[in-house]
C-alpha cells in the first residue's frame, strides 16, 4: 500500500534514486579494467593514498582519473553519446567527420584558419593535449621538412620521399559540405617543393591513388590507414619511379586473404552506430626470415614475448586492432629476407631501407618482390641510430614513407638525423 | 569539485546525501560543514586554510559587532576588519597580477607576476560573508553564535563555487530548523536534472563551436561564422551559468534549503534594464544593496546618479574578471542603462519587436567584448562580424550545430514552462521520462569527455 502511494506521489524521486543508486552500486562492484582496446591505452587504476600525494594534489587528480576511466559501462556510455550526437544532427564526433558513402574522415583543418595549439606533452593520452583547433601543425611540419632535408644532405645515396594522402586527401569531394579541411594535394605539393637535395626525389602518390580509387578500395572507411591494395598502388608507383620490376595483384591473387569485420581507429573515435565494417586484406607472401631489432621475438604491451615467424602476427587478425598484425605492429627495425625479388642478380644482395610510419606496415611486404632484403625502420620505437644502420649496411635505396596526417604532427621525426 | 562530473555524481553526491539524510537533525549542520569542506578542498588542498580563515574572520567580526553594540568605534572596526579581509583576499588572489601589469605599463618598470591559483568560488563567498557582516552591522540580522551553523552557511557546497550568491538572511531560518519532505527532494531532483542538462547537453555542446571559432584566425573567418561563433558563446555562457545555478538550487532543495532564483529567461528582455533584472539576479541585487544604495542610489541629483551607476558598472565588470575588457563590458552596459534612464526605456518596453531586437543585438555584441580579452583580437573579431566577409565554412558549422541552436533558443524562452503549466498534470509521466533521458544523456556526455582513443599503438 505504502509503496504504491510513494510510486504515485514521488515517481521522479524513485526513478532518480534507482538510476543513481543502481549505477553507484554497480560501479562499486565492478573490477577494474587494465586496458582499453578501443583507446589503445592503459586505463588508470586506483591510486594509493598517502598524505604526501594528497597535499601535492596528486591523489585527488589521480582518483578522479581513475573514477572516469573505470566507470561502469564506460564503453556503452561512449556509444550512447555518439547516438545522441547523431540525433542532434552532428556530422562529427570526437575529432572525426562522417563523409559520403559511410566513410569516416579525419578532421584536420586548413592551417590558414589558425594555429595549432597542441602542447608539448606528446601523445600522452590523458585528454589534456587536445588542441582547441584541429588544424595542420605548420610549425611541426616545418621542423620535419628541415629534418628530412638535413638527412638528405648528409646521406650520400639516393632518397625517395613519399607523403601518402589520407582518405580525405584522396577523395576530398566526400567531405561534408563546407568543412574547411586542409587541401592535401596542395599541401603535399608544397611539401615536395620544400624538400631539397641533389640525390632526393619525391614520389607523387595522390594521382595513382585517385586513379585506382575508381576500381578498388584504397582507403578504409573506418580506419586511418590505406588499405593493403592502396599500399600496393603506392608500391607500384614507387617501383616505376625507381625503374624496378614489381609484382602485380594478379600474381599475388593466390596469396590473397580477407578478414571481414574490421572496425578501425576512426570508428574507435566516432563509435557511430551506422558504421560499415571494412574488410582487411593481406597477402600471405612467403619469406625466408624476419627479425625485429635483431631478434626472432618481439615484446608485447603486456610484457610477454611473442615469436616472430613471418610478416604477420596472425592472431591479431582475430582481434579488434587487426591492422596491428602487419609486421607485428610498429617496431624499431624489422629486416625481411626473401627469395621473391624479381630484380635479383646472382651474387648480389639488393637492399632497401624504409623509414616509415604505420602506413609502411602493410606496404613493406610487397617490396620483397623488388629487393632481396627489406629493412623497415620506425623512428617512433627506435632502439638504433639511423646513421649507424646506414653506415654498417649498404643500401641501394632509401624510402621515407609517411602519411600526411602523421607527418604534420610527428615529433619523433627528428630522429632521422640521429 | 564540479557538479558536472562523474566523480561528483557517483561518489560525492550519493555518499554525501546518504550520510546527510541518516544523520540526526542536530548534527546535520556539522555533517554539512564537513562534507562541504571536503567538496571545497578536493583538488586543491591549499584552499582549506583560506576557507577556515574566511569563516573565522567573519564569525569574529559579526560577533564582535553584536557584543559591542553600544561602542560605535568598535563596531566600525569589526566591520572594517571583515570588509578589508574579504576584499583583500579577493584583491590579492584575483587582481594582484592585473594591478602589477598595469603599474608596469604606467611606470615602464617591469614587475614580476605571481603564480597564484585563484581559490575556487572566491568571488562568490567573499561577497556572501561580507554582506552578512554588513547586515549584522546594520542591525538587520543577529550574529550567528554557533560557529558550526555559521561555517555551514559559508561553505555550503551547492552554492559555493558559482552562486547563486546566497545571503545569510535568505537561509538563516533554514539553518536553524528545516524540514526535508520527500516532495522537496523530488522538486530538487527535478531542478537539478534540468540544470545538469543545461550545462552538459547545451552549454558544453554549443560551447565546442565557440572553442573552435575563437581559436581561428579572425582575419579569415567569414561573417556568418563569426556570428555563429558569438551566438554559440551567447548560449554557452547563459546555459553554463544558469545550469550551474539551477543545479545549486536543486541540490539546496534536496538538503532542505531554498536558494534565491538567479536567472529568469534573460534573453527575452526588451531592454538592458530588463536584462539585468533577469540575469545573475543575486549579483545585481548584491551590488544594488551594498554599493549602489550606500552611494546614494537614485535619491540624489541626476549627475550624481550617473556617477553612481558608473562606479557600480565598472565594479560589476571588474568582478567578472581581472582584465580591462571586463571593465569595458560593464561600462558598455552603463552607457545603455543611462540612455534607457534618459528616454529609451518606455519606448522599448512598449514595443513588440524592436525591444527584443535591440536587446539581443546589444547582448550578443557584449559577449564578444566579454569573451575576447585581447583588444586587438576583439577589433579583428568585430571586423569579421560587421564587414560582410564571404566564405563557405559556416555551412558546415550550421549543419552541425543547427539543432542545438534551435534547442537552446527554445529553452531560452518560457515556452517549456508554459507547456508544463498547461499539460504538466496530465502528462507527468512524460515529463519524468524526459528528465530521465536528460540524466542518462548527461552521464554519457560526461563519460565521453574523458574518452581519448589513441591512434598509435603503445604511444
Amino acid at each position: 500500500m505504502k509503496l504504491k502511494k510513494i510510486l504515485r506521489e514521488y515517481p521522479l524521486l524513485l526513478l532518480f534514486a534507482l538510476v543513481m543508486g543502481g549505477l553507484f552500486l554497480l560501479d562499486l562492484c565492478f573490477t577494474s579494467n587494465p586496458y582499453s582496446e578501443l583507446e589503445n591505452r592503459r586505463l588508470k587504476q586506483k591510486p594509493a593514498f598517502s598524505l604526501e600525494s594528497l597535499l601535492e594534489n596528486r591523489y585527488t587528480k589521480d582518483y578522479e582519473g581513475y573514477i572516469n576511466d573505470q566507470f561502469v559501462g564506460r564503453d556503452r556510455w561512449i556509444t550512447l553519446k555518439s547516438v545522441f550526437e547523431s540525433a542532434l544532427g552532428k556530422t562529427e564526433n570526437n575529432g572525426v567527420v562522417y563523409g559520403a558513402d559511410r566513410y569516416i574522415y579525419n578532421k584536420l583543418l586548413d592551417p590558414a584558419l589558425g594555429e595549432s595549439r597542441q602542447n608539448g606533452a606528446g601523445f600522452g593520452g590523458d585528454g589534456s593535449d587536445t588542441p582547441a583547433l584541429p588544424v595542420v601543425n605548420s610549425a611541426q611540419l616545418g621542423r620535419n621538412v628541415n629534418f628530412l632535408n638535413t638527412f638528405a644532405v648528409t646521406y650520400p645515396g639516393h632518397v625517395t620521399a613519399a607523403i601518402a594522402p589520407n582518405s580525405y586527401g584522396i577523395r576530398p569531394e566526400g567531405l561534408p559540405a563546407g568543412l574547411p579541411n586542409v587541401n592535401q594535394q596542395a599541401a603535399i605539393g608544397e611539401l615536395y617543393r620544400q624538400f631539397s637535395g641533389d640525390n632526393l626525389s619525391t614520389l607523387d602518390l595522390i594521382a595513382p591513388l585517385r586513379e585506382a580509387a575508381g576500381e578498388m578500395q584504397v582507403s578504409y572507411r573506418t580506419d586511418h590507414h590505406w588499405t593493403t591494395d592502396g599500399a600496393w598502388v603506392g608500391y607500384r608507383a614507387y617501383c616505376e619511379s625507381r625503374s624496378l620490376p614489381y609484382v602485380t595483384l594478379e600474381e599475388l591473387a593466390p596469396y590473397r586473404r580477407e578478414e571481414p569485420g574490421f572496425l578501425g581507429t576512426y570508428y574507435n573515435k566516432s563509435k557511430n552506430f551506422d558504421a560499415l565494417p571494412d574488410t582487411l586484406v593481406w597477402y600471405d607472401i612467403p619469406v625466408e626470415d624476419v627479425t625485429i631489432d635483431g631478434e626472432h621475438t618481439v615484446l608485447q604491451t603486456d610484457g610477454s614475448l611473442v615469436e616472430v615467424t613471418g610478416l604477420y602476427q596472425r592472431e591479431k587478425f582475430a582481434v579488434r586492432d587487426k591492422y596491428a598484425a602487419f609486421l607485428y605492429g610498429n617496431n624499431g627495425l624489422t629486416v625481411i629476407k626473401s627469395g621473391n625479388s624479381k630484380a635479383h642478380r646472382e651474387g648480389e644482395v639488393s637492399r632497401v631501407l624504409v623509414i616509415k610510419d604505420s602506413y609502411g606496415n602493410c606496404f613493406a611486404p610487397f617490396l620483397t618482390y623488388s629487393y632481396d632484403e627489406v629493412w623497415v625502420a620506425d623512428l617512433r620505437n627506435m632502439t638504433f641510430k639511423v646513421s649507424q644502420v646506414l653506415a654498417e649496411n649498404q643500401f641501394d635505396d632509401v624510402l621515407i614513407l609517411y602519411n600526411f596526417d602523421t607527418f604534420q604532427e610527428d615529433r619523433n621525426f627528428s630522429r632521422i638525423t640521429y | 569539485m564540479v557538479f558536472s562530473s562523474i566523480l561528483f555524481l557517483f561518489r560525492f553526491f550519493p555518499a554525501a546525501m546518504g550520510i546527510y539524510y541518516l544523520t540526526p537533525r542536530r548534527y546535520k549542520n556539522l555533517v554539512l560543514l564537513i562534507e562541504s569542506l571536503i567538496f571545497y578542498s578536493w583538488g586543491e588542498v591549499r584552499y582549506f586554510p583560506i576557507m577556515v580563515a574566511s569563516i573565522l574572520v567573519d564569525y569574529i567580526a559579526s560577533n564582535g559587532i553584536q557584543k559591542h553594540r553600544d561602542n560605535k568605534a568598535a563596531c566600525r572596526g569589526f566591520l572594517t576588519l571583515s570588509v578589508v579581509f574579504n576584499l583583500g583576499m579577493l584583491g590579492f588572489f584575483k587582481y594582484t597580477n592585473f594591478i602589477l601589469a598595469n603599474l608596469g605599463a604606467l611606470t615602464g618598470l617591469s614587475f614580476p607576476t605571481l603564480s597564484l591559483t585563484l581559490p575556487l568560488g572566491i568571488s562568490f563567498y567573499t561577497f556572501q560573508t561580507m554582506s552578512y557582516t554588513i547586515d549584522v552591522y546594520r542591525g538587520k540580522v543577529e550574529a550567528e553564535k554557533n560557529i558550526i551553523d555559521f561555517g555551514a552557511f559559508v561553505v555550503l557546497f551547492p552554492q559555493l563555487i558559482a552562486g547563486p550568491i546566497v545571503r545569510y538572511t535568505d537561509v538563516n531560518r533554514e539553518l536553524k530548523s528545516r524540514v526535508i519532505t520527500p516532495a522537496d527532494v523530488q522538486e530538487g531532483i527535478d531542478i537539478f536534472i534540468r540544470g545538469l542538462g543545461r550545462k552538459v547537453l547545451i552549454a558544453n555542446n554549443i560551447g565546442a563551436l565557440w572553442t573552435e571559432v575563437s581559436a581561428m584566425n579572425f582575419d579569415v573567418i567569414s561573417t556568418p561564422l563569426a556570428w555563429l561563433g558569438i551566438l554559440a558563446y551567447t548560449f554557452q555562457i547563459y546555459f553554463d551559468f544558469s545550469g550551474y545555478s539551477q543545479m545549486a538550487i536543486g541540490l539546496g532543495r534536496m538538503l532542505g534549503f531554498c536558494f534565491p532564483q538567479n536567472f529568469n529567461d534573460p534573453y527575452i528582455a526588451k531592454s538592458v534594464t530588463g536584462f539585468w533584472r533577469r540575469w545573475h539576479m543575486t549579483l545585481g541585487s548584491w551590488f544594488r544593496e551594498y554599493l549602489y544604495i550606500p552611494l546614494g542610489g537614485n535619491r540624489c541629483t541626476f549627475p550624481r546618479q550617473v556617477a553612481n551607476l558608473f562606479v557600480v558598472w565598472a565594479a560589476t565588470g571588474l568582478w567578472h574578471g581581472a582584465s580591462w575588457n571586463f571593465v569595458l563590458w560593464g561600462l558598455y552596459f552603463f552607457v545603455f542603462l543611462v540612455l534607457e534612464k534618459l528616454f529609451l526605456l518606455p519606448r522599448l518596453e512598449k514595443s513588440r519587436v524592436l525591444g527584443h531586437v535591440y536587446l539581443l543585438f546589444l547582448v550578443v555584441v557584449s559577449w564578444a567584448i566579454f569573451a575576447i580579452t585581447d583588444f586587438a583580437a576583439l577589433g579583428r573579431f568585430l571586423t569579421a562580424m560587421f564587414s560582410f566577409r564571404a566564405g563557405g565554412e559556416w555551412v558546415y558549422y550550421l549543419r552541425n550545430y543547427g539543432i542545438t541552436f534551435l534547442l537552446a533558443a527554445v529553452l531560452s524562452t518560457p515556452l517549456l514552462a508554459r507547456l508544463e503549466e498547461r499539460y504538466g498534470r496530465r502528462l507527468g509521466w512524460l515529463k519524468n521520462l524526459c528528465l530521465m533521458v536528460v540524466l542518462i544523456a548527461s552521464i554519457a556526455y560526461l563519460e565521453d569527455a574523458t574518452y581519448n582513443p589513441f591512434l598509435y599503438f603503445r604511444f
